[in-house]
């Protein structure tokens, strides 16, 4: 019996088409079509310039916006001799990656939460991302779209009285972590929905491209902060989390276990912080090529700039984590049951709303009837 | 900063398959492959990292032959990367194990939408 899920939701940046060939409750093959929701953004970038572009591309997701606009920024400032931007800028850009981490690991930690029924949990990890929000509405003035990076710099600064409620929060945001980390590590109920499924080794995602949380619970260490350090991450002092087990147990702690790590950063960034200009507003982009890659919350995204010396890209190409991540997808889903379907997916984290709508087709009678995600979870 | 090296290496059609797979027999990871349509030809980009640098591997081809060798059977997490380039540029992938579309609606029906001659 073939079970197609999704495709689309169009709130969402990824929907996702996926399609389980099952044999009773075990899934023998899956596979899977993506692109439901291409937006066209690479060719709209080249007729766009570089400031606009700036705001463009952080429209790319709506969780983890600012490392596309790092990346991008990070891309055109180096092209040929490359725009000199100040370390203070360098230290608000770090600041905001890992705020926008924080809260993407505690929204997906919610998210995984919710997934396995466990619905105080999303409660809880969703209560805690407020603070992490609010920090960022603090500095930035925005929830989402930060709009914080420009050409050459930053356009907002972190006053000191800010770094500390900035501080406070995160201390606060630790706690919640260690409340949380011990209910994931600790807790039979998660233990049981989690542990020993949907695993992925070692070798599978070394050879399929894993990136970022994935690959690193399966024992990949592949961290782009510290194996191709930009933005000034080399003088900040973190660890790389791995876990060796590559099932959904390890991907969660692998994030929770993040969430420290990048706290940790911050509250050397803001101790840290350099004196300096926060924009250099001479500069020009010339003409030739540059490639940067940012650790996103989700793993390597890689961005590619051509310019001809004009005001916009001659070409831009962006590759997002989740599409490195997707062909270990069908890896995870060998010989796992359908009711694990809606964790293994979240536990890559993709926008799993693409998935909230599911069709089952029966193959000898051909008839199909939608069924909602919520009598899948039953 | 310190940021890795990153280099540029043009490499003939003929040599691809023996560039990526020296660059695949050490620890390595494709990022990503993409390609820029300049008009008369298309480059074909291949995105890696070694431990020691980055590579780009440059392949130009000629726009009415737009053909490269497949390079999944060597470096598996290219298939969906050169899926992309097909359905993006046109770039037919010689010896593709699973050809199809990923990213662009079957509906569609015009040509390859990154190349230049496409307008929208």
């Amino acid at each position: 019996m073939k079970i197609p899920i999704g495709p689309v939701h169009p709130a969402l940046e990824e929907p996702l088409g996926l399609s389980f060939t099952v044999e009773g409750e075990d899934i023998v093959d899956v596979d899977f079509r993506c692109g439901y929701n291409h937006r066209g953004i690479e060719k709209l970038m080249e007729t766009k310039d570089f400031n606009q572009n700036s705001f463009l591309i952080e429209r790319i997701c709506g969780i983890c916006s600012y490392t596309h606009s790092l990346c991008y920024h990070n891309a055109v400032e180096s092209v040929g001799e490359g725009v000199e931007v100040s370390k203070r800028a360098h230290y608000l850009r770090v600041i905001t990656a890992e705020l926008e981490r924080v809260h993407s690991h505690l929204l997906w930690a919610g998210i995984a939460g919710e997934e396995i029924g466990n619905k105080s949990l999303f409660m809880y990890a969703w209560k805690h991302r407020e603070l992490c929000m609010d920090s960022l509405e603090e500095i930035t003035g925005n929830r989402v779209n930060y709009g914080i990076n420009r050409v050459g710099g930053v356009r907002y600064d972190l006053t000191p009285e800010m770094g500390k409620r900035l501080i406070e929060r995160m201390d606060k945001t630790d706690e919640a972590v260690d409340y949380m980390a011990n209910i994931f590590l600790k807790d039979p109920m998660i233990d049981k929905r989690a542990s020993n499924i949907g695993i992925l080794t070692k070798k599978e995602a070394y050879d399929l491209g894993a990136v970022g949380p994935t690959a690193r619970a399966s024992g990949v260490k592949a961290d782009i902060r510290k194996d191709d350090p930009y933005s000034c991450y080399n003088e900040f002092d973190f660890n790389v989390i791995t876990w060796d087990s590559g099932d959904i147990l390890a991907r969660a702690a692998v994030r929770i276990l993040e969430l420290k790590e990048s706290a940790k950063i911050i509250r050397q960034a803001v101790k840290n912080l350099p004196e300096g200009a926060l924009w250099n507003k001479n500069w020009k982009i010339p003409a030739g090529e540059s490639v940067s890659r940012t650790e996103a919350p989700r793993g390597e995204d890689i961005h590619y700039v051509r310019t001809d010396g004009g005001n916009k890209p001659y070409r831009y190409k962006i590759r997002a984590p989740t599409l490195a991540n997707i062909l270990s997808v069908p890896a995870m889903f060998k010989k796992e049951h359908i009711a694990d379907i809606p964790i293994i997916v979240a536990s890559i984290d993709p926008c799993i709303g693409c998935m909230d709508r599911v069709t089952l087709v029966d193959a000898t009678s051909g008839k199909r009837r939608i069924v909602m995600m919520k009598e899948l979870r039953k | 900063m310190n940021k890795k090296a990153h280099e540029f290496v043009e490499v003939k059609r003929e040599k691809l398959l023996e560039e990526a797979g020296r660059l695949a027999s050490g620890e390595y990871h494709l990022s990503t492959i993409t390609a820029v349509d300049n008009g008369e030809h298309l480059e074909v980009l291949y995105f890696f990292a070694v431990p020691e640098k980055n590579v780009t591997l440059k392949v130009k081809v000629d726009s009415r032959d737009a053909k490269v060798p497949t390079i999944t059977p060597v470096i598996p997490s290219a298939l969906l990367y050169e899926r992309e380039i097909f359905e993006m540029f046109g770039i037919e992938i010689e010896g593709h194990p699973r050809p199809r579309n990923t990213f662009i609606a079957d509906s569609y029906k015009g040509e390859p939408p990154l190349l230049k001659r496409v307008k929208f």
